[in-house]
């Protein structure tokens, strides 16, 4: 049974709604900083600079709880063939 | 009064002590002799949301909430006038016993940051809420919304924190915490038989997992542990008692910046916001320079608006035409840099294997790089097989490491994040200044 309590986790564990962040600014976010002085930031205005702002915060901490997720998931796979191997050795909880 | 400056109408006579953003002082009301706590917040954090937290502090008129009286910007702090609770906080009275008190119970409710540094007692041993995330501002951020139902455990777990000296938890990295809380099953004390049976039965039902199954708080406080505590007259006694080691003790200070921080070693959603996210406060409500000026007024906020506070609220001015399409422009020349396309913001986005770095099929791993490799690459696509060609001790010393990896990963992807928002923030800023 997929418990309710993980389908609630995973609801949980996205933040970002991927029509709320324009294909551009996620390009920005990911590409590499060597170009990133090209960028004419000032010719948008405030409030749309804020807005891009907060959404770069979200996507810093998306990016974050995957990294986590990326983690919790590598230390449950090491911990099951830990337990395949030697039964006296907890086994692995469910993610 | 408010037109005056705060130091005509009350004397700081002493500091209480230091939270993870301000410090909090004793003071003297002049006119009429009263002793009210006045906590010093800078204010280059987002006005808003402190104006936000002030206003739910000054809607709750009850004797379970630490009463607001008003603010004041003084240089670049903003100070908040509240009322004095003499006992200080229940970590503070903790650290002097070896047992924590366990009727402090009832006052959970509504705080979005309740632990034991936020509940204070007065000198009847009276339990009130303190700071509604005017404190929790920077640790408690996103919560509202996406960590709703851990929090409603976290709370929980507050009180498994004041009768244990510690939160459940809080031995592992603050990043995992946010998966063992909802796979696992609900915390309970780590020596239950210490515990009555009718504490033991209601720290249960506090922490029943599906919101909907859990008891409301009114149901709760019927509960028989609460039903028949015993009234404050026993924390009397405890208090006394920390007070007089407290004021044996020369370096009171020093203990309770110690007690502040190992409050803010907390499971769970506290630490990943204050932590990695402490900047992170999001602000639905744009508002203009003319109501944050009337807000700031009705919750009798005193004093200059300092430049810095202006800087972090905000304002929104027309909005520039045509700027998109430059943006857009100048961004070709980094999405050629950009070599990661096809990952969507839901899944893995910082999961950037290398694609370019070749590795042996086969199933020997020889050497430390290909474990390396193996183990970055596993990491991206979850398959998990090749750890069934290391060896038993590489595996152990696999997890062992896991932590610090993902610290390691976690703090380049705050640097890089930093790198990236800066320009937006030094524009922000510099738009702003042209305004005033
Ligand atoms: N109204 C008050 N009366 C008496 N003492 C207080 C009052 N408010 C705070 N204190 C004391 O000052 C200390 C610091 O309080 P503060 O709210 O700044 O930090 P905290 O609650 O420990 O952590 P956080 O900043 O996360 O809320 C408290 O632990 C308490 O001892
Ligand atoms: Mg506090």
């Amino acid at each position: 049974v997929a418990s309710r309590s993980n389908m609630e986790l995973t609801a949980d564990l996205h933040i970002i709604q991927e029509n709320e962040l324009p294909p551009w600014l996620l390009m920005y976010a990911q590409s590499d900083t060597s170009l990133d002085h090209l960028l004419e930031w000032n010719l948008f205005g405030i409030s749309q600079l804020a807005q891009y702002e907060e959404m770069m915060r979200k996507l810093y901490k998306q990016q974050a709880i995957d990294i986590a997720r990326k983690y919790e998931k590598m230390r449950v796979a090491i911990n099951r063939e830990i337990h395949r191997r030697d039964a006296s050795r907890p086994p692995p909880r469910r993610m | 009064a408010l037109n005056k400056q705060p130091e005509e109408v009350f004397d700081i006579v002493g500091k209480l002590g230091e939270g993870s953003y301000g410090s909090v002082h004793k003071a003297i009301h002049r006119e009429s002799g009263h002793t009210l706590a006045v906590k010093k917040v800078p204010v280059d954090t987002d006005l808003q949301e402190i104006i936000k937290e002030i206003s739910i502090m000054q809607q709750c008129d009850s004797k379970y909430v630490v009463k607001y009286y008003g603010s004041y910007f003084k240089n670049s702090d903003l100070w908040i006038v509240m009322e004095y609770c003499g006992a200080g906080s229940v970590s503070d009275i903790m650290q002097t016993q070896s047992k924590g008190c366990v009727t402090f119970t009832t006052s959970r409710k509504i705080h979005r940051d309740i632990k034991a540094g936020n509940i204070l007692l007065n000198t009847e041993g009276h339990a009130k809420l303190a700071d509604f995330g005017v404190a929790g501002q920077l640790t408690d951020t996103m919560a509202k919304k996406e960590h709703r139902n851990w929090n409603a455990i976290l709370d929980g777990s507050r009180t498994i924190e004041m009768a244990e000296g510690r939160p459940p938890y809080s031995d592992i990295h603050p990043m995992r915490a946010i998966f063992m809380i909802p796979t696992k099953p609900p915390p309970s004390f780590k020596k239950s038989e210490e515990w009555s049976p009718e504490f033991n039965d209601f720290i249960r039902q506090c922490l029943v997992k599906k919101a909907d199954e859990r008891k409301t708080a009114s149901q709760l406080v019927e509960h028989k542990f609460i039903a028949e505590a015993p009234g404050s007259e026993v924390l009397q006694a405890m208090i006394r008692d920390a007070q007089e080691i407290q004021a044996a003790s020369q370096n009171a200070l020093a203990i309770s910046a110690s007690i502040t921080e190992a409050t803010m070693v907390d499971g769970g959603t506290t630490i990943i916001d204050g932590q990695y996210d402490a900047t992170l406060i999001h602000n639905e409500s744009y508002i203009t320079a003319q109501s944050l000026k009337s807000q700031m007024e009705s919750l009798r906020i005193g004093g200059e608006i300092p430049a810095s506070a202006m800087s972090s609220s905000r304002i929104a001015p027309p909005p520039y035409e045509n700027a998109q399409a430059a943006g857009i422009a100048a961004l070709q020349g980094n999405a050629n840099a950009f070599n990661n396309v096809g990952t969507g913001p839901n899944f893995a986005v910082g999961a950037e294997g290398d694609a370019d770095s070749t590795f042996s099929s086969a199933s020997q791993l020889n050497t430390e790089a290909e474990y390396e490799n193996r183990f970055q690459r596993a990491m991206v696509d979850g398959d998990y097989e090749f750890l069934r060609s290391i060896t038993l001790d590489e595996l152990i010393k696999r997890k062992e490491n896991l932590d610090f990896e993902m610290d390691q990963e976690l703090t380049e992807l705050q640097r890089r994040y930093q790198t990236k928002r800066q320009p937006i923030l030094d524009v922000i800023e510099t738009k702003k200044r042209q305004m005033f």
